[in-house]
């Protein structure tokens, strides 16, 4: 077996964003793999709440099949396009594996007890979801990239990481307080005031609550105008979970976006 | 008696000709000394012998901790170059972001805090079969850029690194680290000698990343103890590395099916996996730890490859010469799942021009495109992540299996 491919697929999957490679603060958070990205000259993003797009991507069929709750128009050979608002508001009522502890996700080992009992102490007993999202993102104090695809115990007993264990301890913590969660991986776009727009894979949280899923991101946060474009959730959080979703990740990895257009919504 | 410290102190080398501040600096890259003389190092109690270019600065002394040797030696520069002679093998990777870390720190101690640090080049190859990596950073303070060089290879069980804290002299330091390292011996320790070896350079985007050595040795009773040590160094941004040091080590039949295996794996020097396989009562056992908790675990399967077994099928498959015939082999990948077999499907293409033999590998979502020899043994290949494209090169091999 070619035991180097394997190797570096794991090492792809555990960073996500290994090679094209560059991230920035922006004052916002973490970016991570950057795309090539444009904007036709005629569109402003400044303000926009939905954006028309060309996503050039591995598998269009797959990636369309992803983004549920959005006007998929054309799906071509090579590209998507779409219509893609903050967020795509999926319909689907958790199940058992966004409840239980598993190996990514670990809330019953002791690293995440801990917090999680640090959080209700702070933040008390039903904490909403904005306020866990807060308090992970002050929890974890070493930004940086220096950590593979940790698990949650790894993270609460590290402090340290990137949007992916951002994710994950969020997923974990939600869950040890009974809220159903997942990790999702994918793109967004992020539109700085000063230094232009910008496409970056990322990882952030859902967490279902008051009947429905939101979006819970603690390594981006921010007054920055961010649109998301999920790829693929963790369905295997099992002790091989980072090459289990590598296929999910290729043919949900998009390559190039367009911005063909963008609206604002009606008041 | 001496730490692991820097030796000298710091400035930067920024002349006072009418150049610009970068056409200076890059004119100091590119300085190189005159040829060197090779003369014999030895240290008897810390059991190594090897050559060197230039000379001894300061006596060989040993680490105040007894983990390896310190040697200073003068290359003509204003700084020496300073090499460590480990007693044990370290994790090449790992060892080269720990070390950078401890360099910048001394620096900052000394001159101040650094503003920038910035690679300038990783090298992954090997000498003479032993597995190397390099890296260089270019590092902003005071205004002004200074330079920093760093190389580690394993020889038999060992590593020795050197660090040469100087501007430029790129080449030089790379002929000095290649005498001491094609030349080392350790007369008192007796060398097993593998009856296969080779090692594979991994580039991405055409850059050396990572390197992984394969050695095969004769065991107990007819058995085969295996080896590979895989280590990677993607660069995640411009000032980020992240490293990743792997350690098989497999007992397999001289027929190629696993008897037992370890499965050792650190990132960014941090262990992140420890795994044991055993034959059990109804298949296989794993345990150890993984991502820092206890894991235990059992699975069907009666039969697994051993890395040797692969290379055996594969030669058996080109050497049939059909194209289009493929075969299944069920290995042991605990980065793909730790408590199962994962099964490839091996596929030959067809005969190249140059006698080689297309072979692509489907393991999971990764297909590999593969050039193996008419021995079974992979000599090339390329797998694609999307956009990003990784290749391997094999770029040393002694022996047969």
């Amino acid at each position: 077996m070619p035991s180097w491919a394997v190797r570096v697929a794991a090492a792809l999957a555990i960073t996500v964003a290994t090679a094209t490679l560059a991230w920035s603060t922006e004052g916002v958070g973490l970016y991570l793999h950057v795309l090539p990205f444009s904007v036709q000259a005629d569109v402003s993003l400044h303000g926009a709440s939905h954006l028309r797009l060309v996503l050039y991507a591995q598998d269009p069929t797959y990636l369309a099949s992803t983004i549920l709750g959005w006007d998929v128009g054309i799906v071509r050979e090579d590209r998507l396009e779409v219509e893609i608002g903050r967020y795509p508001m999926r319909d689907v009522a958790p199940s058992q594996i966004h409840r239980a502890a598993s190996f990514l996700v670990d809330f019953d080992e002791e690293p995440v007890v801990t917090v999680a009992r640090q959080a209700a102490k702070d933040l008390g007993a039903r904490p909403s979801r904005e306020a866990l999202t807060g308090f992970v993102a002050d929890y974890i104090t070493d930004k940086s990239l220096g950590r593979g695809n940790d698990v949650a115990s790894q993270v609460a007993r590290h402090r340290s990481g990137d949007c992916t264990e951002h994710a994950v301890l969020l997923a974990a913590l939600a869950r040890s307080f009974g809220l159903p969660s997942k990790v999702v991986h994918g793109t967004v776009i992020g539109v700085p005031s000063q230094s232009g727009a910008g496409a970056y894979g990322h990882a952030w949280t859902e967490i279902f609550d008051d009947g429905r899923w939101h979006l819970a991101d603690a390594a981006l946060r921010g007054p920055t105008p961010v649109f998301y474009i999920p790829s693929f959730e963790y369905v295997d959080e099992g002790p091989g979970y980072g090459i289990a979703h590598l296929e999910r990740m290729i043919r949900g990895s998009i390559s190039k976006i367009e911005v063909t257009g963008a609206r604002r919504a009606v008041p | 008696m001496r730490g692991i410290v820097l030796l000298v102190t710091f400035g930067l080398l920024v002349g006072c000709s009418a150049r610009t501040a970068p056409q200076r600096f890059a004119d100091q890259l590119a300085v190189e000394t005159g040829d060197l003389v090779s003369r014999p190092l030895e240290s008897v109690e810390a059991d190594f012998a090897t050559r060197i270019l230039g000379k001894l600065a300061l006596p060989i002394e040993i680490l105040e901790d007894g983990s390896g040797t310190s040697v200073v030696i003068d290359i003509g520069t204003p700084r020496s170059v300073e090499c460590f002679f480990f007693a044990d093998e370290l994790d090449l990777a790992a060892a080269l972001i720990d070390y950078s870390k401890l360099a910048f720190e001394e620096f900052s101690s000394q001159l101040g805090a650094i503003e920038k640090t910035q690679v300038s080049e990783v090298e992954a190859g090997a000498i003479d079969g032993a597995p190397m990596f390099s890296v260089e950073w270019i590092y902003t303070v005071g205004g002004g850029n200074g330079h920093l060089k760093h190389r580690v290879a394993s020889v038999a069980d060992r590593s020795v690194y050197c660090r040469h804290l100087e501007t430029g002299y790129r080449k030089t330091f790379a002929r000095l680290f290649e005498e001491i390292v094609r030349n080392l011996r350790y007369p008192s320790t007796p060398r097993r000698k593998p009856f296969y070896e080779s090692v594979v350079r991994v580039l991405f985007s055409k850059r050396p990343v990572g390197v992984e050595r394969t050695a095969f040795y004769e065991h107990d009773e007819g058995d085969v103890r295996l080896e590979r040590s895989s280590h990677l160094l993607l660069p995640v941004d411009g000032q980020t590395l992240m490293a990743s040091d792997i350690v098989d080590v497999q007992f397999s039949t001289r027929e190629g099916m696993l008897i037992n295996a370890v499965h050792v794996q650190s990132e960014n020097g941090g262990l992140t996996a420890n795994l044991a396989l055993d034959p059990s009562d109804n298949g296989w056992k794993v345990y150890g730890m993984l991502q820092e908790k206890e894991f235990a675990s059992e699975f069907t399967g009666s039969r697994i490859h051993s890395m040797l077994g692969d290379g055996k099928a594969v030669r058996q498959l080109v050497q049939k010469g059909e194209a289009g015939a493929s075969i299944e082999l069920g290995s042991w990948l605990p980065e793909v799942s730790p408590a199962a077999v994962t099964t490839g499907v091996v596929k030959m293409k067809g005969k190249r021009d140059d006698g080689h033999y297309n072979v692509d590998v489907s393991v999971g979502p990764l297909l590999v495109r593969t050039i193996v020899d008419d021995q079974g043994e992979t000599v090339a290949g390329q797998t694609k992540f999307g956009q990003l494209e990784f290749e391997m090169v094999q770029i040393f091999q002694r022996g047969r299996f």
